[in-house]
């Protein structure tokens, strides 16, 4: 009953009439039932419930990141600010150590300094801050797919279908405030029934805010103009007139205030209200993964890059588990002072494990010998493919006794790892070679998964388990007796315009210790004798 | 006068009537070898085969082996030989004529005698591999133990070469076979198999049984 009520939470408000989509099709039991007309069903559309992030310290929390960790001493210690680039340099944003001091964002630069004298000034840069904000929408997905980015700092998710499964409005709430934590940008939270009004109200208070549709209009009527972070003319505009709150704007004419202030705003108004529709792009997974660690002290140890990779490889996990993505190949850029180490995983089958992915990494640092102090990391995934899902047991199987039961992926786990540890050509797999002359009738393969079709040599006589990687002298053996044939010979010719030009009779032959040969004399050359295979 | 037999002291237990360790028994393809092993190659094992020489027959012997089918499911792919660091090149044609795929068999030369013990380790853990075959010198007892149990985890056969020389030490192994070839026969000693007592077997080469 609970859970009933907490989803009949959001419906749609009654103004948000215009259908967007028709009724789907209904069985045929409904159809079938006297007096029924498709036309009669009210149309409706799905209610929605907006959840708006929105990071009041966006451009610090990027700034901070992305400065070099002599410099995150100093940004720890002292009072800092982010500027803008234009000519004046006025404060974007401003730690708690210069807002003490009376720095305010908008303050031009001369102006905080002479606030603050020891102030730090950092330049901003939009690029690293939009990054930060598409990571943080790319983190969003774990929450809802319809996520939409709306820069410069805030985030829109549609989450109507996710309430009952996080367990309702606060559970979501709390956990996303718990996930998003650690990224430290003021992270400020509504949850509304329409996105523009979720997106005012989580501008407007620092407090997470629910606000239920029938709390709709009232809850919008009390927000005063100032959070809703209109430009400053209109702002000054509205308050000539003595509008200080939306409550004063609704009741004014739509028409003369789009006249007077503008359509833009009112427009807003009127997406704040459900009475238009508001699109957004929707923000999916990226096609590939990129992530940069920068430490905050020189590593020296494999040991200790072992486990600092560990929440990095976490990342990239939460990343691909909530895009359903899987990787086949992995770059670890290690960066040194002068010049890099790459480290490059290349999978058999796409994966999500992490895990396995671990597992690989520690095979290449155990041989890694570090030339220089690692101060910076770069995860890079070329690829996210999507990930199939596969049906697993829902008990270990009991006779194999592990979770992956798959053969295919077995070999492809097993293979990875002997080529992380012994190089990428360590592993061979045999293949028949069509080819008269023995030691050019295989040849080593790198193992595929695709099988390919036996191909079934002529019948041949014979052949050794064992062959000699170049054929043994031992015309003095055989001339003392130490062979002793057992076979009718074999000749096996082959042309100088093949290669290489060979002429020999091979035989098999048994020596005095009981072993089986495989014995060829040159027909070129006069009684020259050749061990060339073992029977095994 | 009634005779105690040991038989009829309830307290005195049989070897051979152990529970046996192994699930399943490969026919080797030699009625006396068999008859000598129980029923077959165990499974699974770790097997150990000492002999100094090489085209005596060790290979021919462990073909029963490789022929098994996999105890996972055929649909599922097919598992793997894998021949870690082999003395000589294994060739292709021979085990296709000895009715093996040999797209099957990895081959992985090792340079490092240490990473053979990991290597193994890895593979017959993963339970990719159908057998592990691999040439070993101057294994210590303990990575011997974890061979075995890796086997035993990846329900796989571990086949580990050694030398002669190293049949007095200790070894942990499921199976351990000494090979001596002589004239025209090979002379198997079972040193020991779990279950069994250690006895000796007499193969005769013939070129029918290939």
């Amino acid at each position: 009953m609970a859970a009933a009520a907490q989803l009949m939470l959001f419906d749609a408000p009654a103004q948000s009439v215009p259908p967007i989509q028709p009724v789907a099709p209904l069985p045929a039991f409904i159809e079938s039932s006297p007096g029924y007309s498709p036309r009669a069903a009210p149309l409706r559309r799905r209610a929605q419930a907006w959840l708006a992030l929105h990071f009041a310290n966006l451009s610090l929390a990027a700034a901070y990141r992305t400065a070099p960790p002599e410099r995150r001493a100093l940004l720890d210690t002292s009072a800092w600010a982010v500027i803008e680039d234009d000519r004046l340099k006025h404060v974007v944003a401003c730690d708690e150590r210069a807002w003490s001091h009376g720095v305010r964002p908008g303050h031009r630069m001369n102006a905080a300094i002479a606030f603050c004298g020891s102030l730090t000034l950092v330049s901003r840069n939009a690029r690293t801050e939009r990054d930060l904000l598409e990571h943080i929408a790319t983190e969003c997905l774990n929450y809802t797919s319809a996520v939409s980015v709306q820069p410069p700092n805030e985030v829109l998710l549609e989450v109507r279908g996710s309430l009952r499964l996080f367990g309702g409005p606060a559970a979501l709430i709390e956990r996303v405030q718990t996930d998003l934590a650690i990224i430290n940008a003021a992270l400020q939270v509504a949850l509304a029934p329409t996105a523009r009004s979720a997106q005012w109200l989580a501008r407007a208070s620092t407090a997470p805010c629910v606000c239920l549709p029938r709390q709709l209009t009232d809850t919008l009527s009390s927000l005063p103009i100032s959070s809703l972070q209109w430009p400053l003319a209109v702002e000054l505009q509205l308050a000539r007139f003595g509008v200080t709150s939306l409550g004063d704007l609704m009741r004014l004419s739509r028409k003369d205030l789009a006249r007077r202030i503008g359509a833009g705003p009112v427009r807003e108004l009127q997406q704040a209200m459900g009475r238009t529709e508001w699109l957004h792009h929707g923000w999916s997974t990226p096609p590939s993964y990129h992530h940069r660690v920068l430490l905050d002290f020189e590593i020296e140890t494999t040991t200790l890059l072992e486990k600092m990779l560990e929440r990095p490889l976490a990342r990239l996990k939460r990343t691909l588990i909530g895009a359903t993505r899987s990787i086949d190949e992995l770059t670890v850029t290690l960066k040194h002072r002068d010049g890099t180490t790459p480290l490059t995983l290349r999978l058999q089958q796409p994966t999500a494990d992490t895990a396995h992915l671990a597992s690989l990494l520690h095979e290449h640092l155990d041989r890694l010998a570090l030339r220089a102090p690692v101060r910076e990391v770069l995860l890079d995934a070329p690829r996210l493919l999507v990930a199939s899902a596969r049906n697993r047991p829902l008990a270990m199987d009991p006779a194999t006794r592990r979770e992956v039961t798959d053969a295919s992926e077995m070999k492809a786990r097993l293979l990875e790892q002997l080529q992380s540890r012994f190089g990428a050509h360590a592993v061979r797999a045999l293949t028949v070679h069509c080819h008269h002359v023995p030691e050019r009738a295989q040849c080593l393969a790198t193992p595929s998964r695709e099988f390919a079709p036996v191909s079934t040599p002529p019948r041949l006589p014979r052949r050794p388990l064992w062959m000699l990687r170049e054929p043994k002298s031992i015309t003095r053996e055989h001339q003392a007796g130490g062979f002793q044939i057992e076979s009718s010979p074999e000749t096996i010719e082959a042309e100088s315009w093949e290669g290489l030009s060979v002429r020999r009779a091979y035989y098999r032959a048994r020596k005095r210790d009981g072993t089986q040969c495989w014995i060829y004399r040159d027909l070129e050359k006069r009684d020259q004798w050749f061990l060339h295979g073992l029977f095994g | 006068m009634t005779t105690v037999t040991l038989a009829d002291i309830p307290l005195l237990w049989r070897a051979e009537s152990l529970a046996s360790t192994q699930d399943y028994c490969i026919p080797t393809g030699y009625a006396a070898l068999d008859r000598a092993l129980g029923s077959g190659w165990p499974l699974p094992a770790l097997i150990e085969v000492l002999c100094d020489e090489h085209g005596i027959g060790e290979l021919t012997l462990l073909l029963a082996l490789l022929r098994r089918r996999s105890l996972v499911a055929d649909t599922a792919g097919r598992q793997i030989v894998l021949w870690l660091s082999p003395p000589f090149d294994v060739h292709a044609a021979a085990l296709t004529q000895c009715g093996l795929t040999p797209e099957d068999h990895w081959v992985c030369p090792i340079p490092q005698p240490s990473d053979l013990q990991w290597a193994m380790t890895q593979a017959l853990r993963s339970g990719a591999c159908l057998a592990v075959i691999a040439w070993a010198r101057h294994l210590k007892p303990a990575a011997l133990r974890t061979l075995k149990l890796a086997a035993m985890t990846g329900r796989g056969v571990g086949v580990l070469f050694r030398s002669t020389s190293e049949a007095r030490l200790a070894s942990p192994a499921t199976l351990r076979i000494s090979l001596r070839s002589s004239a025209g026969a090979l002379d198997l000693s079972i040193l020991k198999m779990q279950g069994r007592r250690p006895s000796t077997v007499r193969i005769v080469r013939s070129d029918a049984e290939r």
